[in-house]
């Protein structure tokens, strides 16, 4: 069995004194794909923006395991769900999440290329490892042809699979996805989201899925619904 | 994130950014903020100086009188040299019992003239001539005479068969006083008096010397010399230049009313001991005076027809040079220029110190004083704006740095969330937003200080302009570029426009650690 990166413990967030997230308990191993299914406004996004730290729950813990569990870091409201240690910066949880949105936010001046490489640029990684990981990213996306091309330039399709791309470009061990082919296509859906399972397989990714999509859920290992706020097995 | 990476991203960004009319208008907006302020601090500081300059270069007055001679004249005792060395060093000046401040001494090593004993007419000798010397001049603070439309003032030459003007080395030169009748003695007619007084236009006259009697008989050369100014006396009836000037300052002191000369009055001739010189005259002047019958018989009268002063051999006249110790009393004694035959060593004559140094209460004007003393609360004003204008720099800088930083971010709001998203830091965060704003700034100060530059001395032109009209003087030549050297301090203002974009950064900055990812993400413009 693998060894969890991360457990959620009682993560809890309202707003507007309406709970969007109640008391919700959580785990995923590595290489495991969870998907999350709910009705829209149920906090699928909310849910998700909390646990890749984008956003900060009103309470709650958040477990990081890394380097194959043997450092856990802990988030908390009591820690301003930041990380106290000089030695371990915020960068570090950073470089271990990746991030697909729905819409694929890219820095639109910036090539596709320089989109995939900013996790690792962010990262501190040397050019020559950037330049052959986002090399082998882009073409394992099909991107060859497009990755000088600023992102302005970039089709639908082609902006989510940078995005992809740049959410795995660090070989991050969780992936959180967010309804990663809600703005494409059925025949550019399924492309995308093959490359995305593939390469999470490949990399033994653990992946989060939230999606609305039944089918999309189906591909997952496990399949969680968010309902009033409580997070329970899909029946 | 590496060095080359964050300055590839802050270039990039700025240069390629979607939002590039905001980055254009902060630039518009910072380059504006440093013309209006630049413009205003050069100008303030510019003007104020260049008025205290021109106020200042405008009042050479007896400052200006050139002493060429090196070797003639008469020694003072070491008794008076000491004293009027005493008075230097202490910046006081002794008379009867009374002390006055003074800022300083003038010297003229030189005699007068070689002819000094004939001035008056009187046939002195040698011994004579020694005492003969004027030894004080002061002038009051706010006398006419420091007005540069008059000049130096100092009379010299009873009688012009007597003086030798003469660019010689030798020979000592003196700027003159001038009335009507001399120019046209000399020949030297001007249809206007009034424009011999003009600011911008140097008027000569021109003396055709004389050979010399005594001299080296030989012929001189004409002398032009300039003009200083003239004092016009309507009712100055003799024209010797000598007398006129010194009975129309007496004239002035005893019936201050309409007479238009000079308020100076402390005009003493004393002998090396400090004993009034004019106590020795005697004898009638008859080649000096073209008063009608050649007598040293000369009156003078008040408006209402009041006999003032009367000159003649008798003990009146003395009260022209001696009966003014009670009024120096009242006297605000600035500068004293004292006139010295030579001093124990001939060759160390010396240009004379410039009376004007250091003299703060510049009112004085021919007009009268109102507009010198308007001119002085105007430039009062300006010092007090520029020493503000910079700070008022800084102010607008800072507001002009928050406009664009806040528009900044808030367009940026987004790509933070996403670079944040990425893992970047709050302080890698920070620091390329404060550079990317300052860039902008930057960009914008480099561009106003560059239009400012080729601008302002077109501004220049208009102020000098403006500063000769007010000051009725022309604009001495040496304080050109004055808005440029002193007005605008580079280095000054650069810190200043640096200090207000650092610290107009401060809340966009902010503002951009503040973005939580999900939040910029969300964000739509």
């Amino acid at each position: 069995m693998s060894q969890a990166v991360l457990n959620v413990n009682g993560l809890t967030k309202s707003y507007q004194g309406k709970k969007i997230l109640d008391d919700i308990d959580f785990s995923i191993n590595g290489g495991e794909s969870v998907a999350i299914v709910g009705k829209s406004g149920e906090g699928k996004s909310t849910f998700l923006n909390m646990l890749a730290l984008l956003d900060e729950p009103d309470d709650g813990e958040l477990h990081f395991f890394l380097d194959g569990g043997k450092r856990q870091i802990t988030l908390t409201k009591a820690n301003h769900w930041r990380i106290a240690k000089a030695d371990i910066s915020e960068e570090v949880i950073r470089k271990n999440i990746g991030f697909v949105f729905q819409t694929p936010f890219m820095l639109t001046n910036f090539s596709a290329y320089y989109n995939i490489a900013l996790p690792m640029i962010v990262a501190q990684v040397e050019k020559c490892a950037r330049k052959e990981r986002v090399n082998s990213m882009i073409k394992k996306l099909g991107l060859l042809e497009r990755a000088n091309d600023t992102a302005n330039n970039l089709s639908g399709g082609e902006r989510q699979r940078v995005a992809i791309a740049r959410a795995l470009v660090n070989k991050p061990i969780l992936i959180f996805a967010d309804e990663p082919t809600g703005n494409l296509d059925p025949e550019n859906a399924q492309n995308v989201l093959a490359a995305f399972l593939n390469l999470c397989q490949e990399q033994s990714t653990a992946l989060i899925l939230v999606t609305h999509d039944h089918a999309i859920a189906a591909k997952a290992d496990r399949k969680m619904c968010l309902k009033h706020g409580k997070l329970t097995p899909c029946s | 994130m590496y060095l080359f990476d964050k300055t590839y991203y802050i270039l990039r960004d700025i240069t390629f950014n979607r939002s590039m009319a905001e980055v254009v208008s902060g630039v518009l907006l910072v380059t504006l903020a440093t013309c209006g302020l630049l413009v205003v601090v050069g100008l303030s500081n510019g003007v104020d100086k260049f008025v205290s300059e021109a106020m200042k270069k405008a009042r050479p007055v007896i400052g200006t009188v050139v002493i060429k001679a090196e070797k003639t004249g008469t020694n003072l005792s070491k008794e008076t040299v000491a004293k009027l060395k005493d008075w230097e060093k202490n910046q006081t000046m002794e008379i009867g019992e009374k002390s006055y401040a003074i800022d300083g001494i003038s010297w003229i090593s030189e005699g007068i003239t070689n002819r000094r004993y004939m001035r008056f007419g009187i046939e002195t000798d040698d011994e004579e001539y020694k005492k003969i010397h004027p030894t004080i001049q002061a002038i009051r603070g706010d006398d006419e005479l420091l007005n540069p439309d008059f000049g130096i003032n100092y009379i010299d030459g009873i009688d012009i068969q007597h003086h030798r003007f003469t660019e010689s080395a030798s020979c000592p030169v003196f700027e003159v006083i001038v009335n009507q009748r001399f120019l046209e003695k000399l020949e030297n007619k001007f249809e206007n008096l009034a424009e011999l007084t003009t600011k911008n236009t140097q008027f000569f006259v021109t003396f055709q010397q004389p050979i010399g009697e005594g001299f080296d008989k030989k012929a001189l050369p004409p002398l032009k010399l300039p003009i200083a100014g003239v004092i016009e006396s309507r009712e100055a009836p003799y024209p010797d230049m000598f007398i006129n000037y010194w009975v129309a300052r007496a004239a002035f002191l005893k019936s201050p009313t309409k007479v238009r000369w000079h308020k100076s009055y402390a005009l003493q001739f004393c002998d090396a001991e400090g004993n009034r010189l004019l106590k020795s005259l005697s004898g009638a002047p008859d080649d000096w005076c073209t008063h009608p019958g050649g007598q040293l018989s000369l009156s003078w009268k008040d408006d209402s027809g009041k006999t003032i002063l009367v000159q003649d051999n008798s003990s009146e006249y003395q009260r022209v040079g001696c009966n003014i110790q009670k009024e120096l009393e009242n006297v605000r004694y600035r500068k004293a220029l004292i006139w010295l035959s030579d001093f124990e060593n001939a060759d160390r004559t010396r240009i004379v110190k410039l009376i004007h140094e250091n003299v703060t209460d510049v009112t004085a004007d021919f007009h009268g004083q109102s507009v010198g003393k308007s001119l002085k609360r105007t430039a009062g004003i300006i010092e007090i704006f520029a020493n503000w204008a910079e700070v008022g720099l800084m102010m607008l800088t800072i507001f002009a740095t928050m406009t664009f930083g806040f528009g900044h971010i808030r367009r940026k709001r987004q790509d933070i969330g996403l670079l944040k998203a990425c893992g970047l830091g709050n302080k890698t965060t920070a620091t390329i937003f404060l550079i990317q704003i300052m860039l902008v700034c930057a960009m914008g100060f480099i561009i106003g200080l560059v239009l400012v530059w080729i601008g302002l001395p077109l501004l220049e032109t208009e102020v000098r302009s403006v500063v000769q009209e007010l000051t009725n003087q022309a604009v001495p030549k040496d304080v050109e570029n004055l808005l440029l050297i002193s007005g605008i301090t580079l280095r000054d203002t650069a810190l200043f426009i640096f200090f207000g974009m650092l610290v107009g950064s401060i809340i966009p900055i902010i503002q951009a650690i503040k973005v939580r990812p999900a939040v910029g993400l969300r964000t739509q413009l």
